[in-house]
């Protein structure tokens, strides 16, 4: 009864608050769209001009081939300066083929042909430079010339076999803005009442901790588990990224990270004074340690040990584990024994120490 | 008048270097309507919130309702109705949620819920305004809607803080009117106040300052046995006069309410009349007046010498 009081009371707060709505469901649609196709790790259309000085069928087959590929874009040079275009930024790569091209090949000799990259973007570059080797080797094979090679690697990529950056990204956004979102919600709510001295009059009445508490978890755990839908949702229909597994064990998850940044929010507000700094402190808290620590955007195995060791306590660690295990490999709960074990843990804690902390801000 | 329902006994309370409470007294009798007289800062809320329980004391010990304020706080709580200084309640939702937020916070029997919204509503006059959002609603109402939650479940006592501060004399009024009915329901009201005109409407007061209290009493009694004389002196000109009269080495002290120029004397002895007008003219009429509380209450600040003397 008095739980469903403030459940309700929670949820005629967030209905009226236009501020929260936007928060809750436009934030984590912008930055899906944003981060899915802004920040798409692939490039296309690298614009290249190509210098032919052989003039044979070989190199127009080569031409050809660099036509053919979605990757580059062929750009007629019209006799400008080289200089001047990578400068420009007209042009990211430039192609030599050399005088003597085809026949060298047609005489069985090892052959060159120049790639100027634009090398300013070293990511990039690099991926330029695999797109090129590529597609030379697709031009090997139109033409049928076997060159001895000692060793060939047969790369197969399972779970992602055209390695599509939304593939990892999505499950990456759902780690982030879950965490963000409870953190930030909480804490909020909490320090307002505080602001507002509402708090005051939680306390003299004869609610316990733990229904202040729950009363507050339960509408933002609800409406969290919605955002997380969405999420998942808009990288399902916009992103054609699959759920492979499990959709019952992807929310058992998914409820069990909201609890850990819900309860890590109440810890902020127990120690908050000003909605800003609580909204402040919930971000710098989760936003950052999440997007660079938790081996979403950079891999953790690159990393410096230090900064290795520090990843551990990072939930979004665990959780994108898991999420990338159930979306793209069809995890089973005991192959993800392990990060799940880690997360349990992590959350119960948190929950403990965050409850322990409120109730003795509240019973003071 | 009888039997204590508070009884506090040297409470001290400090904040950081602040002495917020230095060793205060009080003993409270129920079904009255007891007012804590003061400027802010000068220890009320504090006074209060030690009351409520919302703060613990440094030093000293006291019971509400027979319950130590130390040990039994939710004991306490329960018998108890605050409003807050600030208005806290939650002003996106209507007065009719708010009503039932609180109804369900203090797990009243649901069976209730309809003579309870009645009674209230009969109490408040808010019937009309059920889904105005309660920030919507004018200071004076706010207040009254305040006091009604603070008043759900039927508490012994009430604490008040600064309840009027800021609301128009007419609603300042009604809700004087209402206080006065509480009590002749055998509720006791504690309210804070730093308008002297409503500290003469309480049954008892405490003068606070700087964390002391400088006099208690009924302020009809506070009035009348007050032993220092007070002067009125009526001129065209009150300011200068005044000057004049404070430069002088007369043993008062001058000062101004609204447009005339009261005199407290320093000592119980009665003014020369006669050297007075020989410094401030002779236009000047003199008379004795019996002294407001705030007369009484400025005069207190200027002996601190003689605040000891509190019974």
């Amino acid at each position: 009864m008095a739980l469903l009081g403030i459940i309700t009371k929670e949820f005629y707060h967030i209905m009226r608050d236009f501020r929260t709505l936007i928060i809750l469901f436009l934030m984590p649609l912008l930055q899906m769209i944003m981060f899915g196709y802004a920040l798409n790790l692939e490039i296309q259309k690298v614009e290249i001009t190509i210098d032919d000085f052989d003039h044979s069928e070989y190199s127009r087959q080569l031409i050809r081939a660099f036509q053919g590929s979605d990757f580059f874009e062929i750009i007629s040079d019209d006799n400008q300066d080289l200089e001047v275009q990578f400068f420009k930024r007209a042009i990211r790569g430039h192609l030599t083929i050399p005088n003597g091209f085809a026949k060298n090949m047609n005489a069985n000799q090892p052959t060159q042909v120049d790639f100027m990259i634009d090398a300013s973007n070293s990511n990039d570059a690099i991926l330029i430079e695999q797109y090129a080797m590529q597609t030379l080797l697709h031009f090997k094979e139109l033409i049928g010339v076997k060159q001895y090679v000692p060793v060939e690697i047969n790369q197969v990529f399972r779970f992602n076999p055209e390695l599509k950056s939304t593939y990892f990204m999505v499950p990456g956004l759902l780690a982030l803005l879950m965490i963000m979102i409870t953190t930030m919600l909480t804490s909020i709510t909490l320090v307002r009442e505080k602001e507002m001295g509402t708090m005051t009059l939680l306390k003299i009445s004869p609610l316990h901790s733990f229904e202040i508490i729950i009363g507050k978890v339960v509408p933002y755990l609800l409406l969290s588990l919605l955002v997380g839908t969405i999420i998942v949702l808009v990288g399902v229909i916009l992103f054609q990224v699959p759920v492979r597994g499990s959709i019952l064990l992807l929310y058992f998850f998914l409820l069990l990270y909201c609890l850990t940044g819900l309860s890590f929010g109440m810890m902020i507000s127990s120690l908050a004074k000003t909605q800003q700094v609580a909204m402040l402190f919930a971000l710098m808290s989760t936003v950052l340690p999440t997007l660079i620590l938790a081996g979403f955007i950079f891999p953790l195995a690159a990393m410096p040990k230090i900064l290795q060791y520090i990843s551990y306590i990072i939930p979004a660690r665990y959780f994108l584990i898991i999420v990338r295990g159930i979306m793209l490999k069809d995890n089973t709960f005991i192959e993800l024994l392990k990060p799940s074990l880690a997360l349990i843990g992590f959350s119960t804690i948190f929950i403990i120490v965050s409850t322990k902390k409120f109730k003795t801000y509240l019973e003071q | 008048m009888s039997e204590k329902i508070i009884q506090l006994k040297n409470i001290a309370k400090r904040y950081d270097n602040i002495m917020a409470l230095d060793h205060v007294s009080v003993s409270i009798p129920h079904s009255a309507i007891i007012g804590f007289i003061g400027p802010d800062g000068a220890g009320k809320s504090t006074l209060m919130k030690i009351i409520l329980t919302l703060e613990t004391a440094d030093e000293g010990e006291g019971t509400v309702l027979g319950n130590s304020i130390e040990t039994k706080k939710r004991a306490i709580r329960r018998h108890i109705g605050y409003m807050p200084e600030i208005f806290s309640l939650y002003t996106d939702l209507s007065v009719e949620e708010n009503l039932k937020f609180f109804f369900q916070i203090y797990k009243i029997p649901k069976s209730q819920y309809k003579e309870k919204m009645e009674m209230l509503y009969g109490f408040n006059r808010l019937e009309n305004f059920k889904t105005t959002l309660a920030g919507h609603l004018s200071g004076g109402m706010k207040q009254k809607l305040a006091l009604s939650c603070a008043l759900m479940h039927d508490p012994k006592i009430l604490v008040l803080d600064e309840p009027t501060t800021g609301v128009d004399p007419v609603s300042r009024a009604e809700f004087w009117k209402m206080l006065n009915q509480l009590k002749s329901e055998g509720k006791t009201v504690l309210i804070s106040t730093p308008y002297l005109d409503e500290a003469m409407q309480c049954d008892y007061i405490y003068l606070f300052h700087q964390g002391k209290i400088l006099k208690q009493g009924l302020p009809d009694q506070i009035i009348s046995e007050y032993e220092i004389p007070f002067y009125q002196i009526e001129t065209r000109d009150p300011i200068p006069a005044m000057k004049k009269l404070q430069r002088s080495q007369l043993h008062a002290r001058f000062y101004l309410i609204g447009d005339t120029i009261h005199c407290a004397m320093l000592t119980k002895a009665e003014p020369s009349v006669l050297e007075m007008k020989k410094i401030a003219g002779n236009e000047i009429t003199i008379k004795k007046i019996t002294p407001t509380l705030e007369d009484i209450f400025l005069d207190l600040l200027e002996r601190p010498g003689e605040i000891n003397d509190v019974k």
